[in-house]
């Protein structure tokens, strides 16, 4: 019975490597379909990799996911005392960087603008940078 | 009552008994109307990010206490008008 399943994936991989060259779509499909495959599929499966290299240079990249570093720390209020965690939210420049660049989520970025404004207030962090 | 700090910057060509001076000033200011210090947190002196007054160096003080609310405002006007205190925040914990 596995020396039959066997010779269908290899025949299925051999038909993908064709396919491959021309679209990069397909490629990751395939894959998925050889991960269950032994070890002479996995021969077959390096070849396509090879192959479908030069279809994936055109593959949208998903942006990584960013999650709130505070929710991660259960922070419930942000200190404006605490100028060096601070420092990573603003620019050179002293400007507040906004959420989508940190990935803060909504409710921590009110509370951090709040910490960031007082902490200039009191001179420990510029209005201005140079 | 609640729970406030005060975060203040005195000059720092003050001399040392000035500085404890007014330091003492705010702690007694506090207790003088039924307030109470919990603490006194003397970080020294800092360099400022940016210049007040042509200077770039301050001495933070940061105290905390409990008062009531019409004492915080008083706290306030007083330290603004004291010789010698650059910059005051008070803020709820």
């Amino acid at each position: 019975m596995e020396e039959n399943i066997n010779v269908e994936e290899q025949t299925v991989s051999e038909k993908t490597a064709e396919v491959t060259e021309e679209p990069a779509k397909e490629t990751p499909a395939a894959e998925g379909g050889e991960a269950t495959a032994n070890a002479e599929a996995g021969e077959n499966s390096s070849a396509i990799k090879e192959g479908g290299k030069e279809g994936r240079k055109f593959v949208k990249r998903l942006p990584k996911k960013r999650v709130c570093a505070f929710c991660q720390s259960k922070a419930e209020t942000i200190d404006y005392k605490d100028v060096n965690t601070l420092k990573k939210y603003i620019t050179e420049g002293g400007k507040i960087l906004p959420r989508r660049m940190t990935g803060t989520c909504a409710k921590h970025q009110r509370v951090l603008s709040q910490a960031i404004k007082r902490a200039r207030l009191v001179d420990l962090l510029p209005f201005k940078g140079e | 009552m609640t729970k406030y700090e005060m975060l203040y910057i005195i000059d720092v060509s003050l001399s040392d008994e000035a500085k404890d001076a007014i330091v003492k000033k705010f702690e007694d200011l506090v207790t003088a109307n039924g307030g109470t210090v919990e603490k006194t947190d003397r970080w020294g002196v800092r360099k400022l990010q940016y210049p007040i007054d042509y200077k770039t160096e301050g001495y933070y003080v940061l105290m905390t206490f409990e008062a009531a609310k019409t004492l915080v405002v008083e706290i306030k006007r007083i330290a603004g008008i004291t010789d010698g205190v650059v910059r005051r925040l008070i803020t709820k914990i």
